[in-house]
Parts: C-alpha cells; sequence; structure tokens
C-alpha cells in the first residue's frame, strides 16, 4: 500500500469515527414536563415519557413528540392537542442547541450551565434561553434541562377553558439519561 | 318499628347536598381551591370551571368519553337549561338524609336531617365581588338564622362583598364568611371542626379577611367582629382565624392554622368573659391517585372570667380511597379531649357520585367518650343525599 493510500485510509477512519465517537445513546427512563400557572393559584402540569436524543457533534437535538403529552385530565389533553398545539400539524417540539454550549463531567462530577438554543414549536422557531445540568456516574450521564416558552411566541392561542385562563409564560424541563458511544 | 330505618334510608333518598369542600382534590393536584370554588379558601358554591371539574373527575363514568367529546351541558347551571353570563355564578345546593343513633343500652332513635337547602349566587364585575347564600332550615341552624323560630327559619350562611386583584392571588372581602382554619373537610361534625367552632354548616362570621391564592401557597386571615346574626351580643364573639398552606409538590401539602376568640358568653358553655383560642397543623397527601390521606390536630385553650379553664385537643386522620372514579371508600379517626372529657371515634364511609351532581354518602360511626369516670359508646349511622341544580 502507497503511503498517499494510507493517508486516505487513515483520513477516512478518522472521519467516519468522529460521529461513532460523538453519538448519544438514550438509556433508562425520560420525560418532558411543563407547567403553566392561571389565576388564583391555579397551576396546570402536563408530561411525556417520550423524548428523542441526537447529536451530531456539532449540535444536540432533543425532539419531544405530542401526541402522548397528557395532563391528567382526558377532556383537556384533546383541547390541549388538537386546538391549541395542533399537534395533526405539528407533531414534535424540537429544541436544538450548540455542542459546544454544554459542558460534560468527569465521572463522579456534575456540570451546569446555560445558553441559548433554538426551539420549534407550532411550527414557528424561537431562539429561548437554557439552563441545564449534567451528572456522570460512570459512563452514564443524566441531564436535566429548563427553558421558558411563550405560547404566543410560536403563535399558540392562549388556552382558556371556561373562565380559567392560562398564562402564556409557560416552564418546560427535560430529564434523560444516555451514554456517548 | 322495624321499617323507622326504611323510612329513614328513603328520607336519605327523597331530602336531597349541595357542593362542599373536598380537600382530597389534591389526588387531582388541585391543592389550591379557588379555580374551582367562589370560595378562596373552598367550599361552597363552585365555579363553572369547578362544576366542570366536578363533572370530569368526580363523577363515575359509565362508558368511555370518546377523544374529542365535549363536556356535556348537563354539567352546568340547571343542567344546562340556562346559560348564566360569565359574570354569575349560581346554584341551588340541596343536601339530606336521615339519622340513626344508638347510645349504649338507651332505645335506638332515628329521625330525618335536613342539611341545607340554599340558594347561592356569586357575581364578578371586573375587580369587584360578592356572594351570597339564602336557604331554609327546619332546625339546627340557629347560627345562621335570620328569621326567629326554632324550627322552619330562613338562613344564610354567606353573604359578602369583596375586591381582588387582576391575577386574582388576593381577594379582600367583608360580610359573613366561612371561619379560615383548617382542613375544610366535608364532615362538618368531626371533633375538629366542631370543637374549634369551625363547622361550615353554621359556624361563619361577619369580619373583613384577605385570602392569598399564590403558587404554592395559600391562606387567609379573618378579624372576626362575631357573628351578627346570633342575639343577644353578649354571645358574639370577636378576634381572629387564618390558615396559611404551603404545597410541597402537586400532591402533597401542610399548612397551620390559628384562631383566637373572645365573647361576654360563650354560645356553647355559656361561661361569662370567654377567651378561647385554637392553633393547629393539617396536612393532606395523595399517595397516589386512589389514596389521599389527610390529617389535623389542634390544641385547644379555653378561659372564662372564673379562671375555669377548658383546655385539649382535637385530632382527625383520614384515608379516602377511590378505586374507581366515582367511588369512595373513607376510614376516618379521630379523638378528644377538653377538660376532664374525652372521646375517640371512628368512622367508616362510602360516597358514590352517581350522576351529575349528585351523589349519596352514607357513614357508620362509633364514638366513645368519657366524661368524670363515665363512659358511653354511641353508634350513629347517616345517610345523605346530595343534590346541585
Amino acid at each position: 500500500m502507497s503511503s498517499s493510500r494510507r493517508v486516505v485510509g487513515a483520513l477516512l477512519a478518522v472521519l467516519l469515527s468522529v460521529p461513532a465517537l460523538a453519538a448519544v445513546d438514550k438509556v433508562g427512563t425520560s420525560s418532558a414536563t411543563f407547567s403553566g400557572k392561571g389565576p388564583a393559584g391555579f397551576k396546570l402540569d402536563g408530561k411525556t415519557e417520550d423524548l428523542k436524543v441526537k447529536e451530531d457533534g456539532k449540535s444536540v437535538t432533543v425532539t419531544v413528540p405530542l401526541k402522548d403529552l397528557t395532563t391528567g385530565i382526558e377532556l383537556r389533553d384533546s383541547h390541549m392537542r388538537d386546538k391549541y398545539l395542533e399537534v395533526g400539524k405539528y407533531p414534535d417540539a424540537v429544541f436544538e442547541l450548540p455542542y459546544a454550549s454544554v459542558t460534560l463531567p468527569a465521572d463522579g462530577k456534575k456540570t451546569s450551565g446555560k445558553g441559548k438554543g433554538k426551539l420549534t414549536l407550532h411550527g414557528k422557531t424561537k431562539e429561548v434561553p437554557f439552563t441545564y445540568t449534567i451528572q456522570r456516574k460512570g459512563d452514564t450521564y443524566t441531564a436535566n434541562g429548563t427553558m421558558p416558552v411563550n405560547l404566543k411566541d410560536h403563535d399558540i392561542s392562549v388556552p382558556n377553558y371556561l373562565g380559567v385562563t392560562v398564562k402564556p409564560d409557560i416552564e418546560t424541563a427535560v430529564t434523560f439519561q444516555f451514554k456517548k458511544s | 318499628m322495624r321499617v323507622a330505618p326504611l323510612v329513614v334510608l328513603l328520607l336519605a333518598f327523597l331530602l336531597p347536598t349541595g357542593a362542599q369542600a373536598y380537600p382530597w382534590m389534591i389526588r387531582h393536584h388541585y391543592a389550591s381551591c379557588a379555580a374551582c370554588h367562589t370560595d378562596p379558601s373552598g367550599g361552597g358554591l363552585i365555579t363553572r370551571y369547578g362544576r366542570a371539574q366536578q363533572e370530569l373527575l368526580m363523577t363515575m363514568q359509565y362508558r368511555e368519553r370518546g377523544p374529542n367529546e365535549d363536556l356535556p351541558r348537563r354539567a352546568q347551571f340547571l343542567f344546562g337549561a340556562v346559560d348564566l353570563p360569565e359574570w354569575a355564578t349560581l346554584a341551588f345546593a340541596v343536601r339530606g338524609g336521615g339519622i340513626s343513633r344508638k347510645a349504649d343500652d338507651s332505645e335506638r332513635v332515628n329521625f330525618p336531617v335536613q342539611m341545607a337547602t340554599d340558594i347561592r349566587g356569586h357575581i364578578a364585575y371586573e375587580n369587584l365581588r360578592a356572594g351570597a347564600a339564602l336557604g331554609y332550615a327546619r332546625k339546627r341552624a340557629e347560627a345562621a338564622q335570620l328569621t326567629p323560630g326554632a324550627e322552619n327559619t330562613i338562613v344564610s350562611r354567606e353573604h359578602w362583598i369583596g375586591v381582588g386583584n387582576e391575577d386574582e392571588t388576593v381577594l379582600i372581602r367583608g360580610g359573613r364568611i366561612h371561619i379560615p382554619f383548617g382542613l375544610r373537610n366535608a364532615e362538618h361534625t368531626a371533633w375538629v371542626r366542631e370543637l374549634t367552632v369551625t363547622d361550615t354548616n353554621d359556624d361563619q362570621r361577619h369580619g373583613v379577611a384577605v385570602a392569598f391564592n399564590g403558587e404554592g401557597l395559600r391562606g387567609e386571615l379573618m378579624g372576626i367582629i362575631g357573628n351578627l346574626q346570633v342575639s343577644p351580643g353578649e354571645f358574639r364573639e370577636h378576634g381572629y382565624s387564618g390558615y396559611l398552606e404551603a404545597a410541597l409538590s402537586p400532591y402533597a401539602a401542610v399548612g397551620v392554622s390559628s384562631l383566637m376568640g373572645r365573647s361576654r358568653i360563650n354560645e356553647m358553655s355559656f361561661k361569662e368573659f370567654f377567651l378561647r383560642q385554637s392553633h393547629g397543623v393539617f396536612a393532606r397527601w395523595a399517595i397516589n391517585k386512589p389514596l389521599v390521606l389527610m390529617a389535623e390536630a389542634d390544641l385547644l385553650y379555653g378561659r372564662s372570667q372564673t379562671l375555669e379553664s377548658a383546655n385539649g385537643h382535637a385530632t382527625f386522620f383520614q384515608a379516602d380511597l377511590e378505586p374507581v372514579q366515582g367511588l369512595h371508600f373513607i376510614a376516618t379517626l379521630e379523638t378528644r379531649r377538653q377538660g376532664d372529657s374525652k372521646g375517640t371515634g371512628g368512622w367508616g364511609s362510602v360516597e358514590w357520585f352517581f350522576a351529575s351532581h349528585s351523589g349519596v354518602r352514607f357513614d357508620a360511626m362509633l364514638h366513645t367518650q368519657t366524661q368524670a369516670a363515665t363512659t358511653s359508646n354511641t353508634v350513629t349511622l347517616l345517610a345523605q343525599l346530595h343534590f346541585l341544580l
């Protein structure tokens, strides 16, 4: 084998190995939650355990399918899915953040930080701030992230039902575990 | 008299209750009451949203609701026959039934009870709000009656006017108001309600109250000028009462209560220049959706002009199990001690919300009480029907 062939071969190996080394395998349970507020101490909590994480070396993408988002009351869920989020047309909430904005901890350590990412919800993309903590135990990382969402920024109607109006500012959070392979 | 229990049972079905407070709604993450009740501390009249939650979360469902099936009109006022304007809330509430009681070796007594037959209303105009209830009482609602006499009276349990802020987190109101103290539990004759004189049946007081319902924190403090529907004025108690409850999570909350009242003559003991205090703690915890635990413990202090004291305590512990929506199995334990009188009690109850805004409840109670070395046992059976139009 000539030296040029060896160089090309080595380069190919490196190029092919980068995505593999940077890949994220989600393990264990995960959840995406939101919390809304209304009048007189009214609180509304929603949750789904369906969540996907992808990383390509440049950015991390968290995708939350919205069809299984539940709030504990079926009628409220159907209003949320069909009337407000319009899940048929916009099935996912997608959050993309720069890979460089997250620091992974050493074994037994925890990191935390904040940054800005792009949230696509209800067909509208908006830059939003986020905070995170990542804890590492062996080769398993546990990530928690929070992010404020304003419904009006995403052209979502402000939910109102029989005199109870939910404020447009919603708090969202995700929790998941992953391994890097 | 074998027919007597049947008559009592029948009366339970013929004499229909109004919307009560249900602290176990914390199983649905409702630690705060104000979205569903016009009273910021819960109980009494329910809002349009509250009626919807009652239909969706409390009433037994006999078929699976369609994914896009909206709320039936029967959930609203008069089963949806009349559309009320958004600023008005109205309800006709009836609660009644029958009691069968046997104390020691004495003969069992059976009698019907008409607990509430009230029209309740609430109006809201911008930040101004007003609520009132007007009803009929056959007997035993002396503290709430507007007309004289021992029987067949017109009663008003509450009437108030207030102003709130835009977020509806604060409401300042004046009038006749439920005393803010402890768990606003449906068992209004439980010792924690009876001995602290915070029975929601007729123990409301006139005064000014400030209620707060914020994120994870709620409370109300009331300055009491007395029950102006009680005469003569010497019986009117003035002082304060209040509670503060913090939600530890969406399904657990703990609170503290404090009450002090002074009257020229105590309406229960007829002792002169009576000062009473109650201070306590309470908690609600939905272990999971079907099972909610609730507890309250209050210290009691009472002292008259003659320095005769009536100190003691009252405790309440309740487990509410709802294995299927609408059907509740309730176990309650309670204790009391006041002066040389003490007691323990146990309740076994079944409550069934069988249709929209309708419920039936059966209670079996055993109370053992000791006073001056004499012990008595009382077994009480109570059947009641709740109905709300």
